[in-house]
């Protein structure tokens, strides 16, 4: 196992390294292909009316240690999955647009998928929603927007300006969510560490109706209005003051109506300081549930530490370690604490990121005691 | 009781931030596509289609 860890560090290095040593002839001769087929296949020509085209790859290599035994996943990082994205973007007026959110999701093998018993082929193998929607845009009265998409609650349990949340956010489970915790005499208890943790941010993504004010003052309100009458509500702020970047959000929820076990409310919300001259931040985060129809009353909070320096001219390298505590969250009496460390090095002229981490995740579940889980993931994602 | 502690939380916390001025930027959305150069896009970070402008002949 150590000779195995040695070259999986040694692979990540060379990777690493690779474009700082000896890749600028080629680099040089790849940008100025690249740049002749964008002269050839697209054209930049009315500015009001665009079809954007991006996406991302990020894959990783997770090794896991479920107290029994240690074993290598190939994973696709469901902290940002693979993806790609077409916007549509018409400018009607100086005041209005009219747009489109095409998105959809590829994963293989999400780390929200593979466990112990199933290592490979874990994923519908397609694509998946994330976002169809279409939108109105005006600066002066807001966005409306229609179709699948954030609800207004979405990414309020996310606000995080440490540049490390490719790795390591709030949604600790994400990074190895399918693995199972063992028993002491070793069985696979049936409870995985996304049963366990949850940042409960808000209503995730659905078919809805959202409307969103224009941002005064940094402060941006939504709402937004669901199936079965779900429906949220939130409050956005960002702004920079000397060199203090606060960004910071809170949500409340209703959840859906019908079903044997609901949700009747969630409150959450998170807030995130940097200190742009040195590159030190602070992330919290935090947020509870009433359900229906069960006892267990699901809560969350989560704090990070970060330091982002510039030790290299070809980007940020940002650093971070963070704490999260979870109770209730499948069943009552339940709770779960993890604590990680991790390292991300920005490429910002190509849109790269190369990063690794450790984390441990630990779960006192009523029904039976259990080992503890660590994760050691290392991975890049590349943005085109 | 609970919510309302937090609804006056945030109120306050609000009020205060909103007094202290600043200059709004737009916070990154962690869970999605960066914002930025893209490997293959080049700096604008995405490949951009657009109909092509028509030059009128006389």
């Amino acid at each position: 196992m150590r000779h195995f860890k040695t070259m999986l560090l040694a692979t990540a290095g060379a990777v690493i390294a690779a474009p700082m040593i000896g890749g600028t002839a080629v680099a040089q001769d790849a940008t100025a292909e690249i740049n002749k087929m964008k002269r050839e296949v697209v054209s930049k020509g009315v500015g009001n009316v665009q079809l954007r085209i991006s996406g991302q790859v990020n894959r990783a290599l997770n090794v896991v240690n479920d107290g029994d035994t240690t074993e290598l996943f190939n994973v696709d990082n469901d902290n940002s999955s693979s993806r790609v994205r077409f916007q549509g973007r018409a400018g009607v007026t100086d005041d209005l647009q009219l747009g489109t959110n095409f998105e959809v999701q590829f994963e293989s093998n999400s780390t929200a998928d593979v466990s112990q018993e199933n290592e490979q082929g874990q994923g519908p193998n397609n694509f998946t929603e994330r976002k169809i929607e279409l939108f109105v845009r005006s600066k002066t009265y807001g966005r409306i927007s229609l179709g699948q998409g954030d609800t207004a609650s979405n990414g309020t349990s996310e606000q995080d300006l440490s540049k490390t949340g490719v790795i390591a956010y709030s949604g600790v489970s994400d990074m190895a969510g399918g693995i199972e915790f063992l028993d002491d005499n070793d069985n696979l208890t049936g409870t995985s560490i996304g049963d366990v943790f949850s940042n409960l941010d808000g209503l995730s993504r659905d078919d809805r109706v959202r409307y969103d004010t224009p941002t005064f003052a940094g402060f941006t309100a939504s709402t937004s209005w669901g199936a079965d009458d779900a429906f949220d509500v939130a409050l956005r702020y960002a702004s920079e003051f000397g060199g203090i970047r606060v960004a910071a959000a809170v949500a409340y929820a209703d959840g859906e109506d019908g079903g044997a076990v609901t949700l009747d409310e969630r409150i959450n919300g998170s807030a995130s300081v940097l200190h742009t001259p040195t590159g030190l931040n602070l992330t919290f985060a935090a947020g509870q549930d009433e359900l229906d129809g069960a006892d267990n009353d699901p809560m969350f909070w989560y704090v990070k530490l970060g330091w982002i320096a510039n030790f290299f001219p070809i980007g940020p390298t940002a650093f971070a370690i963070d704490y999260g505590y979870s109770e209730e969250i499948d069943a009552e009496d339940d709770e779960a604490q993890t604590y990680g460390i991790f390292a991300v090095q920005h490429l910002s002229d190509w849109g790269a990121e190369f990063y690794t981490g450790v984390r441990n995740y630990d779960a006192d579940l009523e029904a039976t005691s259990t080992e503890d889980i660590f994760v050691w993931m290392t991975g890049a994602r590349f943005k085109f | 009781m609970q919510k309302r502690f937090a609804i006056a939380a945030v109120l306050v916390i609000g009020v205060s931030l909103a007094a202290c001025g600043g200059k709004p930027f737009e916070a990154p959305d962690i869970s999605d596509i960066p914002d930025g150069p893209g490997v293959f896009s080049g700096s604008d970070g995405e490949f951009v289609i657009s109909p092509k402008r028509r030059v009128r002949r006389r």
